[in-house]
């Protein structure tokens, strides 16, 4: 009897701990007329959703929970239905990781191929893994050539790399800055590397396919490091920039209200063009959208289907581009009038041409932080390139066979 | 019937005769000149005139005292150091203090009354930089200093032969301007008089601030606090390389940031300075332990710290305290009850001011506990 007490006790307390561990919701999570949905977006970017949401079903409970640790909450709960919510949004470059997890379900299951038609095709495929479509995309960011034209005057606004180098000469100094960005960084990097015909990580999971390209990159880009700050975080960078001591930036659309509370007389330009390629700066792209997880798909069909239902009405990507300036997935929410007035918009929906969306495969989980060491050895210690590109592939190797 | 026509175009053609004279007699409103002006300031000292030219009246002067010094011809652009000792009370902000005025073959310079210890220095930013040791001078006296070659000081009385210019009171002002002007100028002046601070165009040269021998961007020169009017100026000065006329309300130091569109900025305090932190003040539920803040810029989303929950709140009484970048504008209070971590809405918050945070007790539809912002300490 004793026994069978303890053992009771013991699984109880178990039980307790793992409900402690996981945040245990005693509601449970099966009642078709609420969602839980899980983002780490601010609330200029919920709220229209909230609001819109709330009108159109009316008879569906919606939760927008803020989550500081997204991913790694839902690599702990995705496939616990007592734990998760039924959706998210995030960005698409996860995937492939929760893909391989088995805990999404494809977009495509629930609403059928349609609506495809409208919407931007990088953004599709951005959402794509292993030919099946796991979110619905919402809106997307990309980088863009920023400037101050109260320092770069528009006749100096630069086509290509070239210009802008001469440009950087001419204006760098005295605590001035010509242009600056987050140069050691893998994500701006990517644009560089993209303009010579190289990339990160190919869709098969092979990491510098065309290293000579890569190597190329970082040689050129060597001069424009020499004449930016040795720190080129995101907090130095910005400051620069708002502060009025950069005159260009390459930084995302976050940056432009803070840019005009700022009072920078702010210019947004399309990216320069490398005169030895004839290849725009092609940044990474990110599309935010709704992701389904497996348990609400097959339990709470029919209100995940009215739900992205509705999230697929343009007027949800015109509010949330007018409400935080994110450029819609949608095609037709740029031909609205009021979006046909926003230059930043429009400029990213040009961006979106050449933008390269982020690899949403595992793999490139362990590539950001191979190629942020490559940046550092190259741009900051200085070593040679081709002796860190050699370290980097080795690296980023061995992890990924670690993966398998 | 045409007698009558006639009889009215002749009084018609004297009637408006009439009316240009009158005009013309019209007295025609002469500026008011001012007769009581102070040598120092310009501005007026009759207390009694309503003048609107004598609106801003001279609020008295701290009485100067000439320091004229005799260097070593290899002494270039010497400065003037000056405090009181004991007490260490600096006549100037920062070393290497103020600039000497050229005068014949010595240099001037004007000290308060209080300063009885100097150090004349020269040659500054060059590798010849020079200077002596500290100099007794008699206090509220004129006096001049020989320097000798090996650096050693004599002190006699100003005698009279030495006719020193009167002491004009000036503000610092700064400059940062485009980088392809290698020079920068300062050209001031009074309006509507006309009356200049600099004999000749482009005026001043203002002098480039170092920090750790490297340039800041700043350029530093000195005004008559009566001018109204200042063009900042480079190289040749021509109109692609000055300002338009920029008006000075308050004679004060000053950071003027010329653009290279030529359009500027005039700010009352060091724009490049940092913003100083600020002071969180928070009261949670006794429930919670653990309490952090998480606090960022928004919509950048420059964040204060590394990650998340951020900074952990210190106890100091009934409120948890921490200290934060004075730029942030957004804030989270979080918490941990029983292992599950709580938090307060995303608070929007005027930047660069302390702030007193009041949680709710009870924990919204949303999960998240509102939160009731002041900026001074809420009464208790």
């Amino acid at each position: 009897m004793k026994k069978t007490i303890i053992s009771l006790l013991i699984v109880t307390l178990i039980a307790t701990i793992f409900c402690g561990a996981v945040g245990c919701n005693p509601t449970g999570n099966t009642d078709p007329s609420s969602l839980v949905i899980w983002h780490d977006k601010e609330e200029a970017v919920i709220t229209p959703l909230q609001d819109y949401v709330k009108k159109a079903l009316p008879n569906i409970t919606v939760t927008f929970e803020r989550k500081s640790s997204l991913t790694d909450s839902l690599k702990l709960v995705g496939n616990d239905p007592n734990s998760a919510p039924d959706m998210f949004i995030f960005a698409h470059d996860k995937i492939g990781v929760f893909a391989e997890m088995n805990i999404l379900t494809p977009v495509t299951d629930i609403i059928g191929e349609d609506f495809k038609s409208e919407y931007l095709p990088m953004t599709l495929s951005a959402v794509t893994y292993k030919e099946k479509l796991y979110q619905l995309p919402l809106y997307f960011e990309t980088l863009l050539f920023m400037y101050n034209s109260k320092y770069m005057l528009e006749n100096e606004v630069p086509e290509t790399t070239d210009e802008l180098l001469e440009y950087m000469k001419n204006n760098t100094g005295r605590g001035r800055y010509g242009f600056v960005e987050q140069h050691s960084t893998a994500y701006y990097s990517a644009g560089w590397i993209h303009a010579f015909g190289g990339c990160i990580i190919d869709d098969s999971g092979t990491p510098f396919p065309n290293g000579q390209a890569v190597k190329d990159a970082l040689n050129y880009h060597t001069q424009f490091v020499n004449l930016m700050p040795g720190e080129s975080e995101y907090n130095t960078v910005n400051t620069l920039f708002l502060n009025g001591k950069a005159d260009a930036t390459i930084g995302g659309p976050w940056m432009v209200p803070s840019a005009r509370d700022a009072g920078i007389k702010l210019g947004i330009a399309p990216m320069p063009t490398v005169t030895g390629t004839r290849k725009s700066l092609a940044p990474y792209s990110g599309v935010q959208g709704i992701h389904v997880l497996k348990f609400a798909a097959e339990n709470k069909a029919q209100t995940v289907k009215d739900f992205l239902n509705v999230l697929t009405a343009s007027e949800v990507g015109i509010r949330l581009a007018m409400a935080s300036g994110c450029a819609p997935a949608k095609t037709d929410c740029y031909d609205d009038e009021r979006i046909k007035k926003d230059e930043m918009v429009q400029i990213m929906r040009q961006t979106a041409e050449i933008a390269v969306p982020m690899p949403n495969i595992p793999e490139m989980d362990v590539m950001w932080t191979v190629v942020d060491s490559l940046l550092i050895d190259v741009n900051l210690k200085k070593k040679n390139i081709d002796a860190s590109f050699d370290t980097a592939l080795e690296k980023a190797n061995s992890l990924i066979d670690a993966m398998k | 019937m045409k007698k009558t026509k006639f009889v009215l175009a002749v009084i018609l053609a004297m009637m408006t005769m009439f009316s240009l004279v009158a005009c013309q007699l019209q007295p025609t409103p002469q500026p008011h000149v001012c007769e009581s002006v102070c040598e120092i300031c310009h501005r007026c000292t009759n207390a009694d005139c309503k003048e609107d030219e004598c609106k801003v009246k001279c609020a008295g002067h701290e009485p100067m005292y000439a320091v004229v010094i005799s260097v070593p011809e290899d002494w270039q652009n010497p400065n003037l150091w000056a405090w009181s000792d004991p007490d260490g009370k600096g006549a100037f902000a920062s070393w290497p203090g103020e600039p000497f005025t050229k005068m014949n073959d010595k240099y001037y310079c004007y000290v308060p009354g209080f300063v009885n210890t100097i150090i004349v220095n020269a040659n500054q930013g060059t590798d010849a930089a020079i200077q002596t040791d500290g100099i007794t001078i008699e206090r509220e006296k004129n006096v001049l200093v020989t320097i000798a070659e090996d650096k050693s000081a004599t002190v006699v009385d100003l005698p009279d032969t030495e006719v020193v210019p009167l002491y004009v009171e000036k503000f610092v002002v700064h400059a940062n301007v485009p980088i392809s002007w290698e020079t920068v100028q300062m050209w001031a002046w009074s309006h509507p008089d006309g009356k200049g601070a600099f004999s000749t165009w482009p005026g001043e040269t203002m002098v480039a601030e170092t920090k750790d021998g490297e340039p800041t961007g700043w350029y530093t020169g000195k005004v008559p606090t009566w001018i109204n009017r200042l063009i900042i100026n480079g190289n040749e000065a021509t109109d692609a390389e000055k300002t338009a006329d920029m008006v000075i309300g308050e004679p004060k130091e000053m950071w003027i940031t010329v653009a290279k569109d030529l359009t500027y900025e005039i700010s009352y305090s060091d724009p490049d300075k940092a913003v100083e932190n600020i002071t969180v003040y928070a009261k949670i539920p006794a429930s919670w332990t653990s309490p952090a803040c998480w606090a960022w810029s928004h919509p950048d989303g420059t964040n204060a710290f590394g990650s998340w929950p951020g900074e952990a709140l210190t106890q100091d009484g009934e409120w948890y305290t921490l200290s934060v970048p004075g730029w942030i504008n957004s804030i989270i209070i979080n918490g941990q009850v029983g292992g599950e971590t709580l938090q307060t809405v995303d608070i929007s918050v005027e930047a660069g001011k302390d702030l007193w945070i009041v949680l709710s007790q009870e924990v919204g539809s949303d999960g998240k506990y509102t939160a009731t912002v002041t900026y001074e300490a809420p009464a208790e």
